[in-house]
């Protein structure tokens, strides 16, 4: 129930802002974040950036020295191509665990509204149980034990956001399997999984979509929050969790190695949470 | 009530059970031999042997459960390998320093978001509530853990007036209490601020306006008091999440409390101590869940009666 409450309280409806505002905020929102995917897809072709290649003498540089615009790091990689290489990862791991976990969840929570009595209990018993944990805990003790990589990560955090959207699905579908188009298209003979997805999906995406936007925040927080506990990424790729990490030791002298690569994702998460908000508002 | 508490409470037992189901089966997704990987890349065929001996790694998975099972029913996790102490009471001892870092925490959000929440519902729509409100968002989506960070550069390097980390006076607490707090900070203060929009323009605020009541009081005594039950049952369930958070928060500031020894343990593949620790975790978030639960249907009675 929790995080569902969490969730619905971050939805919570806010101020009389004009339409025209809202707008505004939500294409700039969205623009940043087709920035993001652009840069993530196309930049490493531009940056020519290897976590391997080291280069010691040009370590703990500020930002603006010539030929690294956002310095280097402790072991004299540039920032910038380190913090493509996570915009990577990030975006890579964020998109891959909603696919699953909004396929999974919206599959689940569909199919236990429709049919309804013993499908319905076994299945949200199951979200219950899993309820028991807090998510983030979840994802540290499932990718822990799985071992660091990239899939163990997806795996983690997806088994940790399906409960969300299987609950949505199932609230979606009680509430619109006895409308009177599901009755007509099951009077017209259609099967099972046509009326569940001709009929009912369609209704139950949208708020599959704002909810996967919201998620989305907490799944890219998530990663690199894994990936700087060393649970997460392996060091050796380069997840802003693991940069921010490694720039922990550094603090004093080169604040930028932790400060960037969080502004990134900071910056990344804000637009999501606004275009959820927006999307939200525009809904009701 | 008294029966809508006890199905709630049967419920909560079973969870925990079914929780604990999902601790075993977790645990046995560790890839390879759970004695190999303990006894690192030096051990001997015989040391691994006989170590897979100890642990019980040998039998048939369900006579493994049984046992696993048999142990947490009796409060049992096994040994810490790394301080050869039991797992359960070396991780409850841990749960005093996270639950009062996650009070002081809490105590900050409320103060925080009754304080910022009610200054921007007197002014609904102008400017400076909507760039306060939008500044809400936009802190609230900050990664904590970052922001952990950024406090030890500014308060520990730049201005040096707090300690670095460790549990020792109050100034400790303020730190990791910020940088676990401020979402919630955020999330509340938005939920008081249009609660108490809708509540403001309601009749009975009318009513006590048209009586001549000054304005003060008919927020502190009327709108806050009307308005005050609902976000404490959010109150309720973020508690819970707060307790959650202090897993990374406890780690950024070195806080003595079962989050850090929860990714110590993990760090050390000190399996019986992770397992206790989200064992824990998983208990107080029920407890939580259950308490609020119980809370929400004392104030909604319609809840009582559907039973869900």
């Amino acid at each position: 129930m929790s995080d569902v409450t969490l969730q619905s309280a971050l939805l919570e409806e806010h101020p009389a802002s004009g339409r025209r505002r809202v707008r505004v905020r939500f294409v700039v929102a969205s623009v940043i974040v087709a920035l993001y995917v652009l840069v993530a897809i196309f930049g490493p072709f531009f940056t020519h950036f290897s976590m391997n290649r080291t280069d010691i003498v040009d370590r703990l540089m500020p930002p603006g020295t010539a030929g690294h615009l956002l310095g280097t790091d402790e072991l004299g990689r540039d920032m910038v191509g380190e913090m493509i290489q996570g915009a990577r990862i990030s975006l890579t791991i964020g998109i891959a665990s909603i696919a699953i976990s909004l396929t999974a969840g919206t599959i689940v929570g569909l199919a236990a509204g429709y049919f309804g009595s013993l499908t319905d209990g076994l299945l949200m018993r199951l979200a219950d149980v899993q309820l028991a944990f807090p998510s983030i805990v979840l994802a540290i003790f499932i990718s822990a034990a799985l071992g660091s990589s990239v899939l163990n990560v997806v795996i983690a955090l997806s088994l940790a956001s399906w409960v969300i959207f299987a609950r949505i699905g199932r609230a979606e579908s009680l509430s619109t399997k006895n409308r009177a188009y599901v009755e007509a298209s099951r009077l017209l003979g259609a099967g099972t999984s046509r009326i569940i997805g001709r009929s009912i999906l369609p209704t139950a995406l949208r708020p599959l979509t704002i909810y996967a936007t919201v998620q989305f925040g907490f799944v890219i927080v998530a990663e690199a929050s894994l990936s700087f506990l060393g649970v997460g990424l392996p060091a050796s790729d380069a997840s802003w969790g693991t940069t921010i990490s490694d720039g922990e030791n550094y603090l004093s002298q080169a604040w930028w190695v932790s400060a960037l690569p969080g502004i990134a994702l900071a910056l990344l998460v804000v637009c999501m949470s606004i275009i959820g908000d927006d999307l939200n508002e525009r809904r009701s | 009530m008294t029966s809508y508490i006890l199905r709630r409470l049967v419920f909560s037992v079973f969870v925990i059970l079914a929780a604990v189901v999902v601790i075993f089966i977790v645990m046995r997704a560790v890839p390879g031999n759970p004695a190999e990987v303990l006894l690192g890349p030096n051990a001997t065929k015989a040391q691994i042997a006989a170590l897979t001996q100890r642990l019980g790694l040998n039998q048939p998975e369900i006579v493994q459960f049984g046992k696993f099972f048999w142990g947490v029913l009796q409060l049992n996790f096994g040994s810490s390998i790394q301080f050869s102490t039991p797992a359960l009471p070396l991780a409850t001892s841990r749960v005093g320093a996270s639950a009062e870092l996650a009070g002081v925490s809490m105590a900050g959000v409320v103060v925080v978001a009754f304080i910022v929440g009610p200054l921007l519902a007197r002014i609904p729509g102008r400017r400076i509530d909507r760039g306060f409100t939008s500044a809400l968002m936009f802190i609230q989506a900050l990664p904590p853990f970052w922001v952990g960070l950024l406090l030890l550069l500014v308060l520990v390097d730049h201005l040096g007036v707090v300690p670095p980390g460790g549990k020792s006076g109050f100034s400790s607490f303020i730190m990791p209490a910020i940088a676990l707090g401020f979402p919630f900070a955020c999330v509340l203060a938005r939920l008081v601020r249009s609660g108490l929009i809708e509540v403001m323009d309601s009749a009975y605020i009318q009513t006590a306006r048209a009586k001549g009541m000054p304005e003060w009081r008919v927020f502190w005594k009327h709108s806050i008091r009307n308005m005050l039950l609902p976000v404490l049952t959010v109150g309720g369930v973020q508690l819970g999440l707060l307790f959650a958070g202090a897993a990374v928060i406890e780690t950024v500031f070195n806080w003595p409390g079962i989050g850090q020894l929860l990714i110590n343990a993990i760090n050390e593949r000190d399996y019986s101590v992770v397992e206790a620790c989200v064992f824990i975790f998983a208990c107080a978030f029920v407890a939580l869940n259950f308490i609020t639960d119980v809370a929400y249907a004392y104030i909604d009675p319609r809840i009582r009666v559907s039973g869900r």
